[in-house]
Parts: C-alpha cells; structure tokens; sequence
C-alpha cells in the first residue's frame, strides 16, 4: 500500500463513519443505535483484553477495573473540574484520552509486581485489583459514591466509539505483526523458551498490560460519555467476566475472534429478548455449546482471513 | 569460554546441585552426561540464569554472569535450546527463526540462507506451523533457531530426546558441523554413547554432583561409565 492510497483510504473510513454516524442520529430507532453503541465499546474491550489474555498467554480478570478507572478520569475532567477546555466535543475527547493514560497507568503499577505470577494466580490477583477499584469509587463521594455520577456531557457517538474501535484494531493488528508483538506471543507459546531466546519476559507482559489497560481505559471514557450516567456497579465483576468470555469464545490470541465474541456476547442477549425469561439461560447454553463443539474458541488461534486461504499456508 | 565454579543450586530444600565445577575451552564440544535427575538439565538453565544459584559462580567470556538476567546472557553470545525443544508451536517455522534473531539488530538473508544450508529441511517449511513438524525436525528448529543470535556458545539440553537412532545421528553429525564453524558446544545428553562420540571431554554427572571428568575418548573406555551408561554389562 502507498502513502497516498492509505491517506484516501482513511479519509474514505473516517468519511462513511461521519456518514452513518448522520444516519443512525437522523433516522434509527434509538434502541437499535443503543445496542449498536454498545457492540462497539464491546469491541474495544475485548479487542484490548485479547492482548493480554489471548497473545501474552497471561489471564487477567480485572479488565473492568482499567475500564472503570478510564471512565472515572475522563468524567472528572469533563463533569466535575472547572476547565472550559474540557467542556468542549474537542476536549472530551481529549479527556477520553487521558482515562486511557491513567488506566495505562494503573495497568503499569498493578503488572509490575503481579505479572511475576503464572495463571490462576494472576487471575485472583488482577480480580482484587477490579475489586478494590470498583470500591474504592464507590467509597469516593465527591465523584457520586453508590448513587452514581449524574450529568456527564453525552458527547460520544457512533462516531467516535466506531472510530477508536478502528484504531485498537489496526494497532493491534500491526503490533502482532512487529518484533514487540511476536516477543508477547512467544510468552504465550513457552515462557522458558522466550527468556532463552533473549526476550525479557517480564518487560514484554508489561508492556502487554499497559496496552491493553489503555484501550480498556478509552472504552470506559468513551462509555460514560455515551451514558451521561455512571456508577462503579457498572465496573463490577460481571462485566470482566464478559470481556473474559468475548476472548475467550471468539478464539484466544485471534482479534478477529475477539472481535466476534464482542459482537456475539452483546449482541446475543439483545436477539434473545423474544424468549423473555428464558433469555440467558439460552446465552448460557450457547456459550456452554461453543465450548463444547469448539473448546479453542470460534476461531481458535487464526484469523478470519486465514480460512480462506489454502490449506498448507500460514 | 565458559567456567563454573562451586556451583550450588537448591530447588526449595533440596539440593539440586552440589558443588559443581566445570571448564568448557573456546571451540570445545563438552559433553555432560548422565542419568534422569541427575541435575543435567538444572546445570544449563542454571548457566542460562532461567535459575539462581545459591552460591558459587559462573564465568562466560570473561564476564561474571551469576546474576545476569537470562535476556542479557543471550546478547552476550550464549544460546540455549531448551529440553524438549521449547519451539513456538503454534507459529510458523519462519516466525520460530525470527524470534531467534530477537537480540541482533539486522538479521541479513544469508544469516538465515548459513542455517538452511545446514538444515535444507527447515527452508522447505519455512511457511509451516511449528507445531505440526515431526520430531526430528522439530530439533532442527530449536538447534536453527539458537544459531540465528549468532552464539559464540550454544548449550543443548538433550537433542537426542524422543528422536528415532537416524534422526539422533544426523542431528549430532550437524552439531559436529556447529562446533567445526567455530561455535563452542555443551551438550547434554542421557544418550550417552552419542555425545561422548563428538566431544572433546566428558563430565560425569551423578545426582548433583560431578563423579568423573576426562577425555571422551577414555571415558568411552572408561569400565564404570560403560556399566551405567553405555548399556554394557
């Protein structure tokens, strides 16, 4: 691809979402639009988890922690400092952003000392820290405590969710590619292997961490302005399990594959509303299902392009 | 080359090596042999730095490397290829020697063009998936992949394992090829026979500790080593 092909192409991108961005605010049923908003911050958050949990081979359960720490910073630059620049579209966005560095900074200081774990106990580990965060907000009464913070300009859109859903896509997509990429995936495939072949273990799990606390940070900016409305019980426990769940159905280590399970995990209970009380008991079911028919994942390791190759190919 | 010396290494309580000291001579192959847990395999990940000794000191090219990271180890010049093989299984071969080179800063064409000539075998699966190579091949990987930080060292723990007599003689006759380009080898071996057939020198490890050390030549000749290890009665 040349420069000038990929400046068109993105021009082109950035051009079709302000397109439908129009669109769904002029025309769509607000629920559809809803539901739609939501697949994307899904998206983020598993294309982000996927990092650490499919690539880096490292299990982090505490992903809606960074999500609740990105949306708490950004709204206390945006609802309650008194800056005008923050008051602007152009400054929310910018404060979305600095969720994302504060979380990328949360995700540093928690991987450093837990990432000398292996498996189950990073797990508990990454679980207290969501834990804690979620009650520590929820002790904080000059950001709403247990009632929630009221009054957050509703400045994200189809727009930018979809636009940061790209970006975390095609980051991740080149990282993969680089030498930093198959130094995290050589983690994965065997630790002792990768300190012999010269990779600092430790430093590239970090480094994983904070990449994917960042991109969990940026959803959880872009979700409390899309809201207007956030409370820490919409960072509990649950909602890490979800994110665990999209990577974990979609296919561990594929982005495509997450990238299905964020669609499939929020989507699924959307289409199953015509069963009312049975809903999640058949989300459940199918989840059950996948992990029986496929146990490595919808995709498993690959990416979606990679079935319509020849067989033989990588 | 490489000298330890009065290494000791614990797992918890119990001590896994005692009071190991050991010389290997720049373009030497040295064999280090002996049975199941006799502390060959923590020998190598303790010269690797994968484990910390408790006490003593290990001296690689004239640098103290007792407690270097194992990433630092491996820009100094020293290669290990992991007991079963350790490869990327579930990436591709080309991706398994890139990782390799991880440490050099340029990989050139003919880094890699100098490892199919020894390995033709690897540049027709170039595009393969590890994970899905025989045995053998699987070997040559991991001994490829080593090559590619351009040791000055390379330690090989067990290349013989699992692998059919064939495959086991043509892997150590590469080896031999290694160690005649200029690479000095520590192998680490239960097939004894083998490896004592392409060193230099032999030690003789038994339970954590070095009971024998000569020649491989007078070791093969040895009466007790061909007792215990050569199969003989």
């Amino acid at each position: 691809m040349t420069k000038w092909t990929f400046w068109v192409g993105t021009f082109v991108a950035v051009a079709a979402l302000w397109g439908i961005n129009y669109s769904l605010e002029e025309y769509a049923n607000p629920y559809i639009v809803r539901v739609i908003i939501n697949c994307g911050i899904a998206l983020i958050l598993g294309l982000s988890l996927n990092l650490v949990n499919g690539c880096a081979g490292q299990f982090s359960l505490g992903h809606a922690g960074f999500m609740g720490i990105g949306a708490y910073t950004s709204i206390l630059l945006t609802t309650l400092s008194n800056i005008d620049f923050f008051q602007s579209p152009m400054g929310i966005g910018w404060a979305v952003v600095a969720g994302g560095g504060a979380a990328a900074l949360a995700g540093y200081l928690v991987g450093l000392p837990s990432l000398r774990l292996r498996g189950d106990y990073l797990a508990i580990v990454t679980l207290g820290f969501g834990e804690i965060i979620r009650i520590f907000f929820l002790n904080m009464e000059f950001i709403g405590g247990a009632r929630g913070m009221p009054g957050i300009p509703r400045e994200s859109n189809f727009f930018w969710v979809y636009l940061w859903a790209a970006v975390t896509f095609i980051f991740m997509y080149r990282l993969i590619r680089s030498s930093t990429g198959r130094a995290i995936l050589s983690i994965r495939e065997n630790e002792i292997a990768a300190e012999a072949m010269g990779i600092d273990v430790a430093r590239y799990k970090v480094v994983a961490f904070v990449i994917s606390s960042f991109f969990a940070g940026i959803a959880g900016g872009l979700f409390a302005h899309y809201q207007g409305f956030i409370d820490p019980s919409t960072f509990n426990f649950n909602r890490s399990v979800e994110v665990v769940i999209m990577v974990v159905m979609g296919g561990m280590g594929s982005f495509t594959g997450a990238a299905l399970g964020a669609l499939l995990v929020t989507l699924l209970p959307e289409l199953l509303r015509v069963f009312a009380e049975y809903r999640m008991v058949i989300f459940s079911a199918s989840l059950v299902a996948v992990m029986l028919w496929r146990p490595m994942g919808i995709m498993g390791h690959k990416e979606i392009w990679h079935f319509f190759k020849k067989k033989g190919e990588a | 080359m490489l000298e330890l010396q009065n290494i000791h290494v614990n797992y918890g309580l119990i001590p896994a090596i005692r009071n190991l000291s050991l010389r290997v001579e720049k373009g030497e192959t040295v064999g280090l042999i002996g049975s199941n847990g006799a502390g060959k395999t923590t020998t190598l990940r303790t010269i690797s730095s994968l484990i910390r000794p408790a006490s003593g000191k290990i001296i690689f090219d004239g640098v103290d490397i007792t407690n270097m990271a194992p990433h630092e180890i491996v820009r100094l010049g020293m290669a290990h290829v992991p007991e079963r093989r350790g490869i990327f299984a579930n990436l591709t071969v080309y991706e398994n020697l890139l990782m390799g080179a991880f440490t050099q800063k340029k990989v050139l064409p003919s880094d890699y063009d100098e490892v199919f000539t020894l390995f033709p075998r690897m540049a027709e699966r170039k595009k393969q998936i590890a994970g899905t190579l025989s045995g053998g091949e699987q070997q040559m990987l991991a001994i490829s992949r080593a090559l590619l930080s351009k040791p000055k060292m390379i330690l090989l723990d067990e290349p013989s394992l699992g692998l059919a007599p064939q495959v086991t003689k043509s892997i150590f006759d590469t080896i031999q090829k290694i160690n005649k380009q200029g690479t000095t080898v520590l192998l680490v071996e239960q097939n004894a026979q083998a490896a004592l057939k392409i060193s230099s020198r032999g030690y003789v490890l038994e339970v954590g500790e070095v009971t024998l050390s000569d020649t491989a030549q007078s070791l093969l000749s040895n009466d007790a080593v061909r007792k215990a290890y050569l199969g003989e009665i």
